[in-house]
């Protein structure tokens, strides 16, 4: 029972779980186990990481000077107009947010579907996540044109008594954000316990020792802290697992609730959560495989998890796929003349160039992935991940700019381009991104350890078990 | 120094009370330094009442002293008191804040137009018209709108200079005025023993019976001296046209209220006439159809370049100018009108027969109840044909009109200039004084006037600023702005009013016939006291103060209009004239060749160029182009593509030897081969505005990149090119023979709207009569609206109080613009430069959306062609429509349930209300507005209000709104300060009374139906059914903008209708196709 409850797999299972393909390669011990992942931790910081750091951490602050000049001029900075009232500040936001969406996909869905591949990625996407939603909640609190102001979008009371709109779909966005930041960010901290438990007791140095022990909130692996640490990982999976749904579908409604054409439509929910995991798994991706090469996981990340992923990406993608041409179908059987200029102006209009980008990236490349081969091709499933990404963040800037650009009076018409400032704290996002990534690789566990042992293959669980002190594995290791 | 200290003098009797316990504020006030003596005595901290400009506060109010005067407050002024009297809306005792109006005149195009301004606090803030003016009925046009901001211009010429430099600085300027009269007093001394000799004044064309008055004196003074008259902008051929018809110059008046057909020449009677706001009152009359029993007028118009009268036309025939007189001819031959040269003339007129016959059969038809009227672009000699076939139509006397002119004979203002050229040239000009006007950079390009002027030995100019003339003479003397000054003028019927002024010169500026005054020697110096001179000579016996009183106050004079004249043409004299235009000698006629012709046109927005460094102005697009802080050479898609050229490709016209860079801008439905430039751009010694880089946003990064990887099409700042470097003075209008070379180069062109066709949608909507007539209800049938539901009960039911609404008549609007002007005026509204207008940031809350019909919808998708590439494109078919669109105040209001903030919220009163205060700028509900008539503060449009230099330019702002700031979203409130005003009046008068409050239809005016010379706007209480707004939405025509979308607007509009003659357009051929918008 105790092992149903820490591994979420009921003990019947167990045995079938050999038969499936083994999830770590080679001859892994938990001793190995830990050694390599607390090994990246704990070992010297390489030359590489400082000089990529620094670049990540230049771009970043170069975004915060370039925020600080958008506070100091105003929105005239960006390219922003009207009509197109939202341009890349709204699309960088939707974009982030949805690449923020594997990591609870991953950590909370395929826990509770009992997907075990899970283990090797779910700690880095996780943490993916956080990122993301951090240089998400960037545009919507900085795209205001009062920066200062932008806490009154939190309903607290404040002295003038005046409450928010609790009708508008941004005051929803506000809560759906902020909630899923909050869960992730607990989720992951949840997660990480045992592992800085782990580290805090390999540390050798007195700061390390002290920060992991402030970290693991004195964690001592002991039978109740286990049994806690799983009622409450479950729970935490419980609730993430609705919030993977609504963030998205939240964020769709900031467009679905417009009376836009282009964005008033009652397929964004669906439509956006797939989106956004197609998105997430693709960015997930990208930097897994990076860091698969360079801190040599490549016995946890194996060819099995790749695949995995590649198929959700083909799954995701053709859903996305089907809603491209759903809303085409859609906008044409309305008879709506304003809804089907929406949909002939995105394909043909002033954004065509942006809208078969779109295509041609979200559509057309997941499903190379019909071919066992490709989805075990390291170079090709990278160069796709990264198309993806590109594809997603066009989508996002085609929903906005082109059903934005015109809209219902051509008196109005107009067009957006981006300016440099706009594009350059585009890139600032990135750097901040890949900081806080470098930052988590270089002092958490990239990989849930405690979690990977538990998915070791059965003879060298039970060769380990043999070896170590106590009767169960995983007790004595979080205390190594 | 915590406590705040009333200067109550009760309270200042604390310390002095030995009696009884001693109460003390603070340390300094027990010890009683001479700071804090200093501190209670002064209402203000140290250095708060002193601007930073050349007057101080204190000064100020005593510069104000004319407008204080009124109140009964004048006992700190130190002048001699000025009566300026309010108008009627003032009350006996005035309130602090309190707006008041007086009357006053601005004299442009040498007529007067009526106006009443807004003063607060002494300060004049906004213009309106004046009922009883005749030439303005109650409107003023976008020029005398924007006029107001000139006074507070940062730029205004400020100082006497002598010689390019300013003579003494300093806050008393008038120290410079000072040395100016001493040398003048000499100089001109001197020049009165020799009798004038050598003496010379150009002015521009005047009504006013004063400058007149100084005129004749100055004359007598110098017998030998000279004075010229020269306009950028003339009416020159209409005088001179009606020279040759009558004799004498007359003025020709048009009763458009009394015609039922109107044939307009190159005409843009509604818009650029001098009697234009005048002739659109009376011409909307007969555009207004609320029944299936009116009746309505017909125009027709034959131009060149497309004018906001050519958009209104029923039938437009677009013609090179030049082949116009063919036209006009031909017509008189149809007409049977006979004068020598008609027939030759007829011979060349090779346009479309079938459209001669039927607008002659219609004029026929309409014997007395027709009006030709050739604009004044066209040579006199047309103008003379116009006057024989109106007179043969029956026309004159019935809707054609003459009175004498204000001067009894003609004078050509390019001969004259002409005339003071030569002299120059002769070394015969010792002395030019110049009175107002800019003719170094409007005189004809041949004269070379600017070039020349320095030969004269003593060169005065007097001007509102430091412009290319006021650089080329030695003295140079700051105008007053006529709000500043007192004057009088002429409406163009001659009725008379005088200028009085809002407050008294900010600068010491100094008006023309003070100028005058002082170089003759007048008996009267002060301009106050020669106008009341001169008016007290013309009024015989009564009481001349109560006269004085009542003309102050009602801003006519009485009984001072010309009467009527009937005189007959001499068709002999017609016909020499004619004759001679038909042999060529007499004027500019087409060969029938593909020679392109160039039109040179009065701008709408700058006039001929004064109005260069008036930001109001500068952003207001053009009616047309809808172009910004720019000209361009406008040419027609036939011509654009012959010479294959596109919008925003630089040309090299070159004309007569001289040439000039200028961008393209193709419009659809000018007539082919032919390149039209607006005057008044390309200005070199002007303001920061008209120089046009001045107002853009201060972005460095943006500007240092965009300047370092090169935009796309180079750096964007306005003011566009100088169309006088072209013009020469034998054909100042037009002319043939301009050749146009690409040049290769790109220039970017702000526009406001981009986009020209309604792309098959109803936006507006537009029937003929006939259609109107036989189906009443097209226009809100055109589209089917789904049922309205709601899904929930709405919280606001509007079922009680006043229900605001507004409906827009479409037929009678003609786009002139005075809407946008005013309502820029009226709230606030900041001007945003060229680039951002480019950038789609403009900041109007009313805007004229303008579309060309008869152009083929865009096609979209694989082997899409360009729609005027399209066989079914025909140009000569292309009309012209205007929609104003504001804020509709959707009783749905999209915008409203996605602010997260709530800081656009819905009042009782059916106002979409914005509370800035709240608003944090998250831009979602204009994007969720259909109408797009949301603005966004993108950056701190007042961010130049903090440059000390500029201090003065606060004051032109309406206290009674708000300055946004940036981040903040604006838009259109129906002007609810006037809805607050009106309400709070009512209502303190309805509770002295013990009455239910209740707003009368018509108490509450906003700026843009106010000032609509068209009268095409109404507003009110759309509950009380007997308001003029609910009668106008209970007509037929009425539809509602985009309200398949639920959204409940507030404003609906009237939709348009032609009155197409059915021999030009077979009933049935313009139905627009229906479609179901769902």
């Amino acid at each position: 029972m105790q092992e149903a409850i820490r591994t979420g797999f009921p003990l019947e299972q167990k045995e079938s779980l050999t038969a499936r393909p083994n999830l770590v390669l080679g001859d892994q011990t938990h001793e190995t186990v830990s050694e390599k992942i607390s090994g990246i931790v704990e070992g010297r910081t390489p030359k590489a990481w400082y000089l990529v750091t620094g670049i990540t951490g230049a771009i970043t602050a170069m975004l915060l000077s370039l925020l600080a000049y958008l506070v100091w001029n105003g929105i005239g900075v960006w390219g922003n107009n009207v009509p197109v009232g939202w341009g890349w500040d709204i699309t960088n936001f939707v974009f982030w947010i949805g690449i923020g969406h594997a990591g609870t996909l991953i950590s909370a869905i395929l826990f509770l579907f009992r997907q075990k591949w899970r283990t090797s990625i779910n700690r880095a996407a996780e943490a993916m996540t956080l990122f993301a939603v951090m240089c998400a909640a960037i545009y919507p609190g900085f795209h205001v044109g009062r920066f200062w102001m932008s806490p009154w979008l939190f309903p607290v009371p404040y002295p003038h008594g005046v409450w928010q709109n609790f009708r508008s779909p941004l005051m929803w966005d506000v809560f759906a954000v902020s909630t899923y930041g909050t869960v992730s960010l607990l989720f992951w901290y949840v997660g990480l316990i045992p592992d800085l438990a782990t580290i805090r007791d390999r540390a050798r140095g007195k700061i390390a020792r002290f920060a992991y022990g402030l970290f693991s909130l004195g964690w001592r692996g002991s039978n109740r802290h286990w049994r806690h640490y799983e009622v409450a990982y479950l729970i935490l999976a419980g609730v993430s697992t609705p919030l993977v749904l609504s963030v998205h579908s939240i964020v769709s409604f900031d467009f679905a609730t417009s009376l836009l054409p282009g964005w008033h439509t009652t397929i964004f929910p669906p439509y956006f959560v797939a989106g956004a995991v197609f998105s997430g798994f693709a960015m997930v991706m990208t930097l897994m495989l990076i860091a698969r090469k360079v801190l040599g996981l490549e016995a946890y990340i194996t060819p099995v998890h790749l695949d995995n992923m590649n198929k959700i990406m083909l799954v995701t993608g053709s859903i996305v796929g089907y809603a491209y041409a759903t809303e085409f179908f859609i906008a044409w059987y309305s008879g709506n003349v304003y809804e089907g200029f929406t949909f002939l102006n995105r394909a043909f209009g002033p954004y065509a160039w942006a809208y078969w980008t779109m295509i041609t990236c979200n559509v057309i490349s997941p499903q190379l992935f019909w071919s066992k081969k490709i989805r075990r091709s390291i170079p090709i499933m990278f160069v796709i991940t990264i198309i993806i990404n590109i594809g997603m963040w066009f989508e996002r800037f085609v929903i906005i700019a082109t059903s934005l650009h015109r809209d219902f009076l051509p008196s109005s018409w107009g067009y957006f381009r981006p300016t440099f400032v706009d594009i350059l704290t585009f890139v600032g996002t990135f750097g901040l991104f890949l900081t806080m990534f470098l930052l988590f690789c270089r002092f958490v566990p990239v990989i849930a350890v405690a979690e990977i042992k538990a998915v070791l293959a059965h003879q060298s669980h039970h060769k380990h078990a043999h070896e170590a002190e106590g009767a169960h594995g995983e007790l004595v290791t979080a205390h190594k | 120094m915590t406590e705040p200290i009333s200067n109550n003098p009760k309270n200042n009797q604390v310390t002095d009370q030995k009696a009884g316990k001693t109460y003390w504020r603070s340390l300094d006030e027990l010890a009683d330094t001479p700071e804090f003596r200093e501190f209670l005595h002064r209402e203000f901290p140290p250095g708060a009442s002193e601007l930073a400009d050349g007057m101080d506060r204190r000064r100020f109010l005593v510069l104000m002293s004319a407008s204080l005067a009124l109140a009964g407050l004048a006992s700190g002024c130190r002048r001699p008191v000025e009566h300026v009297l309010p108008h009627s809306k003032v009350s006996e005792l005035t309130l602090a804040g309190e707006a008041q109006y007086y009357a006053t005149i601005m004299d442009l195009g040498g007529q007067a137009l009526g106006l009443l301004v807004r003063s607060n606090d002494g300060r004049p803030t906004k213009i309106e018209g004046n009922p009883s003016h005749p030439s303005s009925l109650g409107a003023a046009n976008a020029w005398a709108q924007a006029s107001v901001l000139d006074v507070y211009d940062p730029d205004r010429s400020k100082f006497v200079r002598k010689d390019r430099n300013r003579v003494l600085d300093g806050k008393q300027n008038d120290i410079g005025w000072q040395e100016f009269t001493k040398f003048a007093t000499d100089h001109f001394e001197k020049l009165k023993a020799s009798q004038g000799a050598g003496l010379r004044f150009l002015g521009e064309s005047s009504s006013s019976p004063s400058l007149r008055e100084l005129k004749d004196h100055v004359l007598k003074t110098f017998p030998q001296a000279k004075w010229h008259t020269y306009d950028a902008v003339s009416q020159d051929n209409a005088l001179e046209g009606a020279q040759i018809a009558f004799g004498q110059p007359a003025h020709t008046h048009y009763a458009f209220d009394k015609a039922d057909v109107v044939l307009a020449v190159d005409s843009d009677f509604l818009a650029l006439d001098p009697a234009g706001v005048a002739n659109t009152k009376k011409f909307s009359k007969k555009r207004r159809v609320a029944g299936v029993n009116d009746e309505m007028n017909r125009l027709y118009a034959v131009e060149s370049y497309f004018s906001i009268t050519g958009a209104m036309a029923d039938h437009r025939l677009r013609l090179q100018s030049g082949r116009i007189a063919g036209f006009l001819a031909a017509l008189a031959k149809k007409l049977n009108v006979t004068a020598g040269g008609v027939d030759a003339l007829a011979g060349k007129f090779s346009g479309d027969q079938k459209w001669l016959d039927a607008v002659a059969k219609d004029l026929e038809g309409h014997k007395g109840k027709s009006i030709v009227v050739v604009g004044p672009r066209q040579p006199a000699a047309l103008h003379a044909l116009g006057h024989l076939i109106n007179q043969a139509l029956g026309n004159t006397g019935e809707t054609v009109k003459y009175t004498k002119a204000f001067n009894d004979t003609f004078e050509s203002g390019v001969a004259s200039l002409k005339d003071l050229t030569q002299a120059i040239d002769g070394s015969q000009v010792n002395t030019l004084v110049i009175l107002g006007g800019n003719p170094a950079y409007t005189a004809p390009a041949d004269l070379e006037f600017g070039k020349k002027l320095p030969k004269v030995a003593t060169r005065i100019h007097l001007g509102l600023d430091n412009d290319e003339t006021a650089f080329a003479c030695n003295w140079h003397v700051n105008a007053a702005h006529y709000l500043e000054a007192w004057g009088d003028g002429r409406a163009y019927d001659g009725t008379a009013s005088v200028q009085q002024p809002l407050v008294e010169p900010l600068y010491d500026g100094k008006t023309a016939i003070e100028l005058l005054a002082l170089i003759s020697g007048y008996e009267k110096q002060k301009a106050y006291d020669i106008v009341r001179a001169v008016w007290q000579k013309q009024t015989a016996g009564g009481d001349f103060e109560k006269a004085w009183m009542r003309a102050l106050h009602d801003g006519v004079i009485q009984n001072t209009a010309f009467p009527e004249t009937k005189p007959a043409v001499n068709a002999g004299n017609v016909g020499t004239e004619l004759d001679k235009f038909a042999n060529g000698t007499g004027g500019t006629l087409v060969a029938a060749s593909n020679d392109i012709e160039i039109n040179f046109i009065q701008d709408a927005s700058l006039y001929d160029g004064r109005f260069a460094n008036n930001g109001w102005l500068q952003e207001t697009p053009d009616p047309m182009t809808k172009l910004t802080w720019d000209n361009a050479a406008v040419m027609s898609v036939a011509t654009a593509r012959r010479l294959e050229v596109g919008s925003e490709d630089v040309v090299k016209l070159t004309y007569r030897g001289r040439e000039l860079e200028i961008p393209v801008w193709v419009m659809p439905g000018h007539a082919d081969n032919s390149i039209s430039v607006a005057l008044g751009y390309g200005r070199t010694q002007i303001g920061r505005v008209g120089r046009g880089g001045e107002y853009t946003y201060p972005d460095p990064i943006g500007s240092a990149l965009t300047s370092f990887f090169g935009g796309e099409l180079g750096p964007i700042t306005g003011g566009g090119r100088n169309a006088y470097l072209l013009r020469t003075s034998d054909a100042p209008e037009f002319g043939m023979g301009v050749t146009v070379q690409k040049t290769g180069g790109r220039y970017a062109l702000g526009m406001t709207q981009d986009h020209w066709s309604m792309e098959g949608r109803e936006i507006v909507r537009e029937g003929t009569l006939d259609e109107f007539r036989k189906e009443p209800n097209f226009a809100p049938e055109r589209v089917e609206i789904p049922p309205e539901t709601d899904l929930y009960e709405p919280v606001l039911k509007f079922e009680t109080g006043p229900q605001w609404g507004m409906a827009i008549d479409l037929n009678s609007c003609i786009g002139c613009n005075a809407c946008m002007v005013a309502c820029q005026s009226e709230n606030n509204i900041p001007v945003v430069g060229k680039e951002q207008v480019r950038r789609g940031r403009e900041m109007h809350w009313i805007r004229l959306d303008r579309y060309f019909t008869g152009i083929p919808v865009t096609q979209l998708g694989p082997g899409a062609k360009d729609p005027l590439s399209s066989p079914e494109f025909n140009e000569d078919r292309v009309q012209a429509v205007y929609q104003p669109v504001a804020c509709v105040h959707c009783e749905k209001a999209p915008c409203e349930n996605v602010c997260p903030v709530a800081a656009t919220v819905h009042s009782e009163e059916g106002l979409n209300t914005m509370a800035y205060n709240r608003c944090v700028g998250t831009r979602y509900c204009s994007n969720n507005c259909p109408y797009k008539v949301r603005r966004f503060n993108f950056a701190n449009w007042h961010e130049d209000l903090k440059n000390p230099d500029n201090e003065v330019q606060k004051m032109v702002y309406n206290p009674e709104v708000t300055v946004r700031m940036r981040g903040v979203m604006e838009k259109c409130s129906y002007c609810v300060q006037r809805i607050q005003n009106a309400k709070i009046k009512i209502k303190a008068a309805a509770r002295q009374k013990g009455e239910e409050w209740r707003v009368e239809d018509g108490a509450i005016t906003p700026a843009c139906a106010q000032t609509c010379p068209a009268d095409a706007i109404v507003f009110g209480d759309i509950r009380d059914p007997n308001s003029r707004v609910s009668q106008w939405k209970a007509q037929p025509r009425d539809y509602k903008l985009l309200g398949e979308l639920n959204v409940k607007p507030r404003t609906s509009y009237l939709a348009r209708l032609r009155n197409p003659n059915t021999e030009l357009e077979p009933a049935g051929a313009h139905g627009e196709k229906k479609e179901a918008h769902g």
